[in-house]
């Protein structure tokens, strides 16, 4: 795969992330806030990619989880998933995971670094893996798990008058939320709490 | 509400609340500046025009009349920065829905926006099928004056593999193969209203962009232009096929009605005629093919 980017977005993310040297570990940036909502419950690793496919408007890969499955039905998710015990690091869990949900080939990815963990409502640790997606990559969505694939521009992310912040109420916990809409995809909860990390460590919220 | 990539409707555009889409009137002059009356378009946006909308001028925001003596064609693209400072006096950012509309036909000069917006890698932009004259016929509402929305900073590229300047690559191996969006008495050389010369570029197809559209003005079904498209092009895949015109406006026509119909990757070859026939020393070909 060509490594330049004439993007100049793209062009600044490596420096924005952690290397791939240096994998982030738990405790998630949010530990505390899920502490007070889970405990000191165990969190299971799990690993996503924020792929970024590239193109004159480089677009992240997004997917809608489909309605029956266990945790997160019907909502939008980057693709990944638990760690399975064969897996060797992050990294490869979201690369499996995406070859499973959306059919990406992981020749077609070139991981450039992790974002911070995050923990889930669900008792997930996920490492981040942000990655860049060939730009005439083919996607194949498993129907079992993926309702739709579907791509917004980096730049949607990085307008500011794009992220709303809102307070949701939880098990009598304030908790402060953040989400985006485009078109008629409503991005919210893990997945806009991973997307606000990235915005902060790129230095754009 | 979901994103409109190709056509939207008069009524489907109405229902759209005002803050989550940018709708630009383009409506423009075949002959452009060289018309009797160049700024009658914008006069007639003035008078008229869908609520909120704000105006394109063919000639001054959608082409760069500047390069017109470097065999670029009667509307050479815009470049970049200054495409990026329209769309920013406009109040466009990224992820707002754009509908770009113009008298009826939708060549001109919308799907040149359109296009435009796609050749920047943007998807969220679509063309109201049937255009101003739809959305009268909807009994909508209009209004009239010019419109100021709150500008933006906005930094595009352009994917240049999309847009076709070297005359030379219409010559590569594999050739393209082009499709000519002009009347056929023009692609024939029986007249030429416009150009130095009259007749075709040797081996291009034609395909006249009022075909793509039915009685009521408005697109043709999906399937029927599948259809017809494929009579016309045989078995040549869509990213093979390179859509020209007389200056690479109607040609945009051709280029949305075969992403509508789902064949998907043309491109344009912006020059178009009038950039070929700039070097008298290119070939010309008159009749049918």
């Amino acid at each position: 795969m060509d490594t330049r980017s004439a993007d100049p977005l793209l062009a600044a993310l490596p420096a924005a992330l952690r290397p791939l040297s240096d994998p982030p570990v738990a405790p998630g940036w949010n530990h505390h806030e899920m502490t007070d909502l889970l405990g000191d419950l165990p969190r299971r690793d799990a690993a996503v990619l924020i792929g970024l496919r590239d193109g004159v408007q480089p677009r992240l890969v997004l997917t809608v989880r489909t309605t029956h499955l266990q945790a997160h039905a019907g909502q939008v998710a980057f693709p990944g998933g638990r760690r399975d015990p064969q897996d060797t690091d992050a990294v490869d869990t979201a690369l499996r995971e995406s070859e499973e949900e959306i059919g990406l080939a992981r020749a077609n990815v070139q991981p450039l670094g992790f974002l911070d963990c995050f923990e889930t409502i669900s008792g997930f640790c996920v490492t981040p893996v942000v990655g860049r997606i060939a730009e005439g990559a083919v996607l194949y969505p498993t129907p079992a798990e993926v309702a739709e694939v579907f791509e917004v521009p980096l730049a949607f992310f990085l307008e500011p008058s794009n992220l709303k912040r809102y307070v949701m109420e939880y098990r009598g916990h304030q908790r402060p939320m953040v989400e985006f809409v485009h078109g008629g995809h409503r991005i919210w909860g893990a997945t806009a709490a991973m997307l606000l990390n990235l915005l902060q460590r790129m230095g754009h919220a | 509400m979901s994103l409109h990539t190709t056509l939207i409707d008069a009524t489907a555009l109405a229902a759209l609340p005002a803050e989550q889409v940018l709708i630009v009137d383009c409506r423009a002059d075949p002959a452009g500046a060289g018309a009797a009356e160049p700024d009658k378009p914008e006069r007639e946006y003035r008078q008229s025009h869908i609520p909120g909308a704000v105006h394109a001028s063919l000639e001054h925001d959608l082409s760069d009349l500047t390069r017109k003596d470097q065999g670029l064609g009667r509307h050479p693209l815009p470049l970049e920065q200054a495409f990026s400072a329209t769309l920013g006096r406009w109040g466009w950012r990224p992820g707002l829905q754009l509908v770009a509309y113009d008298a009826g036909s939708s060549a001109l000069a919308a799907a040149r926006l359109w296009w435009l917006l796609r050749l920047a890698g943007v998807r969220e932009v679509a063309v109201l099928d049937g255009g101003f004259a739809a959305w009268r016929a909807a009994g909508l509402p209009v209004e009239a004056g010019s419109v100021q929305r709150t500008q933006t900073e906005v930094d595009l590229r352009f994917d240049v593999r999309q847009a076709i300047t070297e005359h030379a690559t219409l010559h590569a191996e594999p050739a393209p193969v082009l499709v000519d969006a002009r009347a056929a008495a023009r692609y024939r050389g029986e007249s030429e209203p416009l150009d130095r010369a009259a007749g075709h570029v040797p081996g291009a197809l034609n395909r006249p962009y009022p075909d793509n559209l039915a009685a009521d003005g408005r697109f043709k079904p999906p399937s029927q232009l599948r259809q017809e498209f494929t009579a016309v092009l045989g078995d040549t895949a869509p990213e093979q096929v390179v859509h020209m015109c007389g200056s690479g406006v109607t040609a945009c026509h051709n280029l949305l009605a075969m992403e509508y119909a789902g064949l998907h990757g043309s491109r344009l070859y912006a020059p178009s005629w009038s950039g070929w026939v700039s070097d008298s020393s290119r070939p010309v070909a008159t009749g049918e093919v």
